[in-house]
This record gives structure tokens, sequence and C-alpha cells, in this order.
């Protein structure tokens, strides 16, 4: 999401724990006090937060599905009203109660929950942001200033790096129109970002934190917006400069990572994987230009079923290969051929088909 | 024309030629300033014009046997005035001015060194570039009148030619004993040495101006785009500037203005996020600044893999215009 002009003037943290043994949960400590970061603190805190869910950042943005008055957006909304005082204090303080009840399962690990608030936007509108950030320890580098011998400090209790990205995001971020519905969603833009989530969980983020927590679910636009991806990363493949066999191959990664187990798509991510270097930042440039998404959102493959499920090579004189995308990608090679075997340059394309003909029309 | 009455013509029209010199540099170097060369660096000399010595006039007017009929109106280096450059271009850069200026005065191209190269290609000796310029008009200048007609020799020569005229005008020409042929030999090797340096010299300029960013003035344009659209004066470039550039000369091509143009126009809050910056860090003052927004927003990965200095600066930059720098790849 576009996120100019970020101004964060309220910081509060609260601590969260892990279940105890037999899965009962342990209340969160509540702390009284706003927190002041210098400048390079305050930087740094920001960065996390741009970089979570800035442009071209793994956020996802979601719809309030629990808009009752004792959940979180519920909260989020209210909070947003609410200047620095005892009852943001308190508003902060359910906000990390509800997330230490969201946490059922005995393994998820407790952390702090940074509730920070402030404006965004060229013309300020407001935001809430909530963060869970785990707690691991570290060491911090250290100089002898007489000797210049360098040692290490081990920290026991240290978060927010950059590297270790342990943290969960959710922000929600004015619309700027009339709220006229009452509808959380005509006020609200809500996105959600979960470093820790591996590919392969296929969520956007971890089910207890953007459901349980949050009382996010998926917009219903995905399918929309997955087949515009679609449609525009295809006409940039395309219109790539390289040789058919390499334009044959990033056309299969497309379909693979587009039928791959998960619920979120990443154009960064996406261009990353499939990607030379130099032509990852143009292809970012073609959604943005086209007004498509840079950051990551909800998939639904809906409208584009059949094109996932059938890959289809067309040549000039109505010759067609076509089979089930999977298939395709295992059994077909193809190679451009540039040459006769006269030297004579021709514009051939060899296809391997590693099986047998089963039957001929 | 006697030499009395000579000498009582110049001592009456001296001031005048005075004038006209201090006329006709004060004219070049306002055009070469506002060419945007900066006179202090670019003129390795500071030119002042001089009027010729009595003495030395006399006996140019009178005993070398120049054979002049009208001594007074053929000596045209009464008043003389010379510009020393680096490098042999710089030299067409001020002969250029010279004849820009033709609406103040007529021009004549005495001697250059090239047509002479070109006559007596075998010979190695003084080389320089001079002109006479002639007022076209009567003019007043600093409350004193000058005539139409009154000449001016303009010197124009390099750094090392100059050094070789300095050298030979007051050690070999004005010399007390004849010179002795090695010692003529020695001057002129000297010369073939110093057009040879001069020919060096002009390579490594030249090499060292060809790349996208020098020959496209890049740095330049980019001073005037942040001038126009900040609305105040950029600072000018500092090697971290520099630095940056030439690690992202890749991206700069003739569209590169076209496309910061348009990038701060469709993305207006640049514009206040500089405002603001300036008031903090004296970086915001560099027009370098725009090009970095431009990099964080349209060529992400580029910059990432290949920033070279502090990462913090382009945190910050992004933060403020929500660009997250996560890299997947």
């Amino acid at each position: 999401m576009n996120i100019i002009n970020l101004q964060i003037n309220k910081i509060i943290i609260h601590q969260i724990y892990q279940r105890d043994p037999d899965g009962n949960k342990i209340s969160p400590k509540q702390s009284f006090d706003f927190i002041n970061f210098d400048a390079d603190a305050m930087l740094t805190f920001k960065s996390r937060v741009i970089d979570a869910l800035g442009a071209e950042s793994k956020a996802v943005e979601m719809t309030i599905i629990n808009q009752e008055q004792t959940d979180t957006p519920y909260i989020v909304n209210q909070l947003s009203e609410t200047e620095i005082s005892d009852e943001y204090v308190q508003l902060s303080y359910n906000l990390a109660n509800k997330l230490a009840d969201a946490q059922t399962k005995r393994n998820i690990p407790g952390g702090i929950v940074v509730v920070f608030s402030g404006t965004y936007g060229a013309t300020p509108k407001k935001f809430v942001g909530i963060m869970k950030a785990e707690i691991y320890s570290a060491y911090q580098k250290l100089t002898n200033e007489n000797s210049n011998e360098i040692t290490l400090e081990y920290i026991e209790e240290a978060l927010l790096t950059p590297a270790t990205k342990l943290y969960k995001t959710a922000g929600f971020f004015e619309k700027g129109e009339l709220d006229t519905d009452g509808d959380l969603n005509s006020k609200w833009d809500a996105l959600v970002c979960d470093t820790q989530i591996s590919q392969t969980d296929g969520k956007a983020a971890a089910r207890y934190f953007y459901a349980n927590f949050l009382g996010f679910g998926y917009p219903e636009s995905s399918a929309k917006t997955t087949k515009e991806f679609y449609d525009a990363t295809c006409e940039f493949i395309q219109e790539l400069d390289v040789t058919e066999e390499e334009r044959y191959d990033i056309r299969n990664s497309l379909n693979s990572y587009l039928r791959e187990n998960s619920d979120s798509i990443s154009p960064v991510e996406f261009a990353g994987r499939h990607f030379e270097e130099s032509i990852r930042d143009s292809f970012t440039n073609f959604l943005e230009d086209k007004d498509l998404p840079t950051s990551a959102f909800a998939k639904d493959i809906k409208h584009i079923e059949s094109n996932l499920k059938t890959r289809k090579l067309s040549f000039s004189k109505h010759v067609k290969v076509s089979a089930p995308s999977q298939v395709f990608q295992e059994l077909v090679e193809i190679e451009t051929i540039s040459e006769d075997s006269n030297g004579n340059p021709v514009n051939w394309t060899n296809i391997l088909v590693k099986d047998n003909i089963v039957s001929q029309e | 024309m006697n030499e009395k009455e000579f000498l009582s013509k110049w001592n009456e029209e001296r001031p005048m030629y005075e004038t006209w010199g201090d006329f006709v540099v004060s004219e070049i170097n306002s055009t070469l300033k506002e060419k945007g060369y900066d006179l202090f660096s670019f003129l390795k000399q500071p030119v002042n014009p001089r009027v010729k010595d009595e003495n030395s006039l006399i006996d140019k007017a009178f005993y070398r046997d120049k054979g002049y009929i009208d001594p007074y109106d053929e000596i045209e280096d009464k008043v003389a005035c010379r510009f020393v450059v680096l490098l042999v271009e710089h030299i067409e850069e001020v002969t250029n001015v010279i004849k820009q200026k033709s609406c103040l005065w007529d021009f004549i191209e005495c001697r250059h060194f090239s047509s002479e190269r070109d006559k007596e290609p075998l010979l190695f000796t003084y080389q320089s570039v001079h002109y006479v310029v002639k007022a076209k008009n009567n003019i007043n200048y600093n409350g004193t009148d000058i005539s139409a007609g009154t000449p001016c020799e303009i010197q124009i020569r390099t750094l090392l030619q100059h050094a070789y005229a300095e050298l030979t005008h007051d050690a070999v020409y004005k010399a007390k004993t004849l010179v002795q042929a090695s010692v003529h030999r020695t001057v002129a090797k000297s010369m073939a040495l110093i057009e040879t340096t001069d020919d060096f010299f002009s390579t490594v300029n030249n090499s060292l101006n060809c790349g996208t960013v020098e020959s496209l003035s890049f740095q330049e344009h980019l001073d005037d785009l942040y001038n126009s659209k900040i609305g105040l004066n950029c600072t000018q470039a500092q090697k971290s500037s520099i630095v940056i550039l030439d690690a992202f000369k890749t991206l700069i091509n003739e569209n590169t203005i076209g496309e910061l143009t348009s990038f701060v126009e469709k993305n207006e809050h640049i514009v206040e996020l500089i405002l603001q910056g300036r008031n903090e860090y004296p970086f915001y003052s560099q027009s370098i600044v725009i090009f970095l927004y431009w990099l964080i927003k349209r060529n992400k990965i580029t910059l990432i893999n290949n920033w070279p200095l502090d990462s913090r600066l382009i945190q910050m930059l992004a933060a403020e215009i929500g660009v997250s720098l996560e890299d997947f790849g």
C-alpha cells in the first residue's frame, strides 16, 4: 500500500506470554507509559513498519469481518479517536489481551505487542498499527576502546532486528471517504503482514493472527485482482526480450506460482524468484503503470482456472500443442532452431514429448 | 607623424585604450561566466589588459624596420590582454565568445597555431592564438569615450604554450649575448614536447568526460530540475552525489531527466519531503535526492544490490515515500 508521510505519534507496548503447560492463558503485562523514541530509533521503527506494510511489501489487503464491539477492528476504531490518555492505554491493553486470547495453541510464543498510531498521506489521515514482535536472544558487538578487541555481549531479550523477521504487523489506514454505512471496511484499509509465515503454509498470515485476533478475511475482489495480475504478467512475459525457450520456462513458472498452495500473491516475490535481477524493477514498474498492486494481495484463481489447467503453444500454421499444465511442464521440452541443416536461417521449434502416441485422428 | 607627434597623440588617447581593454576583458569574462564557467578555475591567470609601455611603443614604431606607413594606426597591440587556459579545447571556447560578440566589435584572427602548423609542419616554435578586436561604434564606458575602430589585441593560449612563451620571451629573445644554436634546438624540442603533452592532456580530459553522466550533463539538468521544482537552489553536488551517480550510471540515458521530471510531477509530496528534510539534513539540499527517490520507487532491486553508501540513507528516504525495502530475490 502507498503510505507516504507516515508520522507515528503514539507508541505503547505490552508483553504477552506463551500459554502455560496446561494451555491456560497468562494475562499480558501492561505498561502505562508511552514510548519516546529518539530520532534514530524512530527512523528504524518506521522502516520496519514501511518494510512490512509499504509499497512492494508482502502485506496483504484484507476485509474486516468481525465488527462487534468486543472485536479488534472495533477497538482499533475507538483507539483512532483517542488522544494520549489512560483510555488509550486501556484500549491498547485490550488489544494485547485479545491477542493473548487468540493464541489458543500452546506452542505459539509470547512477545511484545506494540500498538502505535498517527497519520499518513499528503493530506493527513489516521492510521493504527499493531505489531507482535517475538523476543529472542542475540549478541551485541562491543569494541574495547583501548585494545580495539572485539567482544560479544549476550543479550537475553532482543526484538525487531531486520534479519530475524520475527514479527507480524497489522495496519488500519483511514480511507478518507465518509463512513456512511457504518461498515468499518468503508472507513479503513486493513493490511496484514507476517514475515514468519512460510510460503508452504499458504496463508497471508498465521490464522490465529489474521482471523482470530484481527477478525480479517480475504477480500472478494481477489479473483478479479488475481486475473488482472495473471493477464498483465503474461503480457509482460510476451514482450520480454528473451529466447522462446526462456519465455516458455517463465510462463511455466507463472502457472506453477499461481497453482502453489498459498493464499496470497506477491508480485515482488514472484519477480525475485523467476526474473533476472535486471528486469525485476521493470516488472514492478509495468504493474504499477497499469495500476495493479505491487504489494501482495489475496489470491483467488476462480477466473483463471482454465488458463492454469492447460498450457497451450500455438504456431502460425495452426499447429497446436496442449496439455495439462503440470504434464506440460514435466513431459514437454522445447528448443528454438535458428538454422536448418544447410545453414540457412529459419525460425523453427523442436518439440520433445517424453511419451508415446496413444491415438491419432 | 614624427616621434613627438606620435607620443603626444598616444598620451592623449592612452586612457581611451585602457578603457577599451577593460571593456573587452569584462565582456569576454562575463560571457564566459554566463556560459557556466567558473572563471577562477577556467582562467589560469587573471586577465589584466595592459597598454604598451611608451618606450617599447616608440621602438616598435620607428626603430624595428617594420615598414609601417602609419605606425600609430598600424600597431594594433597598443592595448592587449591574454587569456591562459588549461586545454587546447578551451582556447576555442574563448575564441567563440570573441566571435559571438560581433555586435560590439569587428574581429580579425591574426594568428592561429593550427594554421601555422599546416603552413610549416616541420617547425616547432611559439604557438598562440591572436585576435584583434576593433570597436564597432563610438561608445562610452565608465565615463570614457571610445572611438569606433579602436583596436585591442587578445592572446589566447594554453598553460604550457604560455610557459614556452614566457621562457623564450624573457630568456631567449632578450638575451644579452648571441644565443647558441644548441639553445634554439632545445627550445624547439620543448615546443615539440609541449604540443605532445597538450594532446595528451586533451585525451585525458576527453576520456574523463565521455561517460553518459557527463556527456548528457546529467548533474546540471538534475540541478535545474531541483531548483525549478523545489523553488530553492540546490547546493553543489558533493562527493556522495558523484559516488551515487557512478554506481547507477547504467540506468541513466537521454530519457532519464524527462522521467524524473514527470516522477516529481506525479508525486507532488516529494517536494514537501525535500523541503522538510532540508531543515534537518544538508543532504536534502543536493539535487541527487530526487534521483534517489526515483531509484527507490522505480529501480528498487538495482538500488538495493548496488547501493554504495550507508544503507540508513535509503532506509530513511524509503520510509518517507512508503516503499518497503524487503528484497525477495
